[in-house]
């Protein structure tokens, strides 16, 4: 649950991440289309949503709601820091991050 | 508001950069602290009924005549038991392997309880607390002013530019460290401040404790204690109380026993809960006569409102949820730490960037003593690592010198920031910093620690620690080597033309 929580959470930073021009840009080199950023911020919603979801399965919601919050943090610190370096990498971390959390918790 | 966050920021950053680093270490001070005692590391699992029986037997017979016993029990990371007793009004500590019931010697020291201490109080008592609460305050200042002079905050929400220029590199990291875990920020400031509320608002304790925090708490936690008989009552054996206790605590929940008046006809045996599975600091607790076995009574409901205050003390304390919850506070801790550091490293790298080349006496002053609040601090913590295990286990005074060491330490470290070459300071400090990390861990195997024993299965809590020491070692050999590059490049330039200039004079 908790390896889920920090992929989800990941995942839906880097999705909102990737929904603004300046980002998009370092991965291709193009502002997104109107549609295409209203899906990445629909995925970004259920990413973080996934997280809240993973957290509060482990930990119910009083402490799962703060352990949300510092996952948040964390995914988007690890994201921060990794995006300059490796747009690509965290773009393929950020789909196969999901799909992993998926499995770990079926 | 800018100028606010720019001098406030400056004004009690050094100090907040050391409460912040420190705060964080505390996440793991039982961690720490087991750590510091290489003694213990290599004691065998057992049930906590043996563990009861045989800690029993040690009190009868090292402090029968005490007013007090409090076992500790062992849980499955840590097999030694760790009892105390008061005689006389004063408290006394001893280990016990709980698979032979034999003491064990450990060497003095105050362990991760020390960066805890120092955290809040400074090591100052309730003036190191006022000023903490002082430096708590500008914290929150600083955080909530730092909210609105970012212009672009949502913009620049996931910008870092680390082969920027220097100043806008530090923004870049400064921001995302404080925008990204701004809500574990806010929290844990204000949470530390609500917590010593009795030292620093006390009117309501004045008006309705008599000014008293015990008076308050006992208002709070039901007491089982009786007061003393005067008469020798044989105390019944604790360990089969402990299925009694469990019967009402939960299975295995059991952390601390405590007995009251053993060996008068007043003694109470009490069982307390552990409250690592919700976020208010309230144990349970379950107490019986402990001469005639009688159930006394138990306490499993709380007081609303005091619950609601318990919530924000165990928020602050992190003791809930497990490893994962507590690795959560930590990492949002260094992110904290590392906002701090940035904003003290920024204030510097933008007023030499507005002034260029000719920075005044002040901002050099102020570049120097950053190295020493930033690394020297650093090192001052890991330092106090190194000198638990070089220190010999049977010096006089152990605790004192392991903490006294660490002014001289970083009086070594500010000396070094004033007079060395102003483009070395920063990469020989953190360079030192991330050197003692990194070297942790063969410290560790080497004095002792046996990080490797696997007393218990997976990865004790020491192995973690070393693996964390040489995590944060690299982070810091990362730094060292970006804060030497730009501007020492600059000055060996610089220098290396003068040189030139000189020898073409000539």
């Amino acid at each position: 649950m908790i390896l889920a929580g920090l992929l989800y959470s990941f995942a839906g930073m880097a999705a909102l991440c990737f929904a603004m021009d300046r980002h998009h840009r370092q991965l291709r080199h193009r502002a997104p289309a109107g549609g295409v950023r209203l899906a990445l911020r629909v995925l970004a919603a259920v990413g973080l949503a996934l997280a809240l979801l993973a957290c509060m399965e482990r930990w119910g919601w009083s402490m799962g709601l703060v352990a949300w919050f510092g996952m948040l943090a964390l995914g988007g610190l690890a994201l921060v820091f990794l995006l300059p370096y490796a747009p690509r990498t965290a773009a393929w971390l950020a789909v196969a991050g999901p799909i992993i959390a998926a499995f770990l918790r079926g | 508001m800018a100028w606010l966050h720019t001098w406030g920021g400056l004004a009690f950053g050094w100090l907040l950069f050391a409460i912040f680093l420190t705060g964080t270490l505390s996440v793991f001070e039982h961690e720490i602290s087991h750590w510091m005692r290489p003694e213990l590391h290599r004691v065998g699992a057992v049930s906590q009924a043996e563990a009861i029986a045989r800690a029993e037997r040690l009190l009868r017979h090292e402090a029968p005549h005490a007013a007090h016993w409090q076992i500790v029990l062992p849980d499955e990371g840590e097999a030694a038991a760790e009892l105390r007793w008061q005689q006389d009004g004063a408290w006394a500590t001893r280990y016990m392997d709980a698979a032979t019931g034999d003491p064990i010697a450990v060497r003095e020291t105050l362990g991760g309880h020390f960066f805890v201490d120092f955290h809040y109080s400074l090591m100052a008592g309730r003036t190191g607390i006022w000023v903490v609460a002082a430096a708590t305050v500008a914290m929150l200042a600083t955080l909530l002013s730092g909210i609105i002079i970012h212009k672009r905050i949502f913009r620049d929400f996931f910008t870092f530019r680390p082969r920027a220029t220097g100043q806008r590199a530090w923004l870049d990291a400064h921001n995302a460290c404080g925008v990204l875990a701004l809500p574990f920020h806010l929290m844990i400031t204000y949470t530390g401040l609500v917590i010593s509320f009795g030292i620093y608002m006390p009117v309501g304790l004045q008006l309705f404790f008599e000014n008293s925090a015990g008076a308050l708490r006992s208002q709070v936690v039901t007491s089982f204690e009786r007061s003393v008989a005067g008469q020798p009552a044989e105390l019944l054996p604790i360990a089969p109380f402990l299925e009694k206790a469990e019967a009402v605590l939960g299975q295995g929940a059991a952390q601390m026993v405590v007995v009251h008046d053993p060996g008068d006809a007043s003694a109470v045996i009490e069982f307390f809960r552990r409250f690592d599975d919700r976020i208010a600091a309230v144990a349970d607790h379950v107490a019986f006569d402990g001469v005639t076995g009688a159930w006394l009574g138990s306490q499993t409901e709380w007081n609303r409102a005091a619950l609601a205050w318990r919530t924000m003390v165990g928020l602050h304390l992190a003791q809930f949820g497990g490893d994962a919850m507590r690795w959560l506070y930590f990492l949002c801790g260094l992110a904290g730490t590392a906002m701090i550091g940035s904003g003290l490293v920024l204030f510097t790298a933008k007023r030499r960037t507005r002034h260029a080349a000719e920075a005044s006496r002040f901002d050099r002053s102020v570049a120097r003593l950053n190295v020493s609040a930033i690394a020297g601090v650093i090192i001052a913590c890991v330092a106090y690592l190194w000198f638990n295990r070089l220190l010999p286990a049977g010096l006089p005074g152990r605790e004192s010198w392991e903490v006294g060491l660490l002014l001289p330490v970083w009086l070594v470290s500010l000396t070094h920031a004033l007079v060395r070459r102003s483009d070395l300071v920063w990469p020989e400090q953190l360079g030192l910093a991330a050197f003692l990390c990194l070297a942790l861990p063969v410290l560790d195997a080497a004095t002792g620690g046996a990080p490797l024993s696997a007393a218990t299965p997976g990865l004790g809590s020491a192995a973690v620690l070393d693996l964390t020491a040489l995590g944060c070692g690299l982070a810091l050999a990362l730094v060292a080597r970006r804060l030497a590059r730009p501007d020492a490049r600059a000055v060996r330039k610089g220098a290396a033309d003068a040189r030139g200039l000189a020898r073409q004079n000539r």
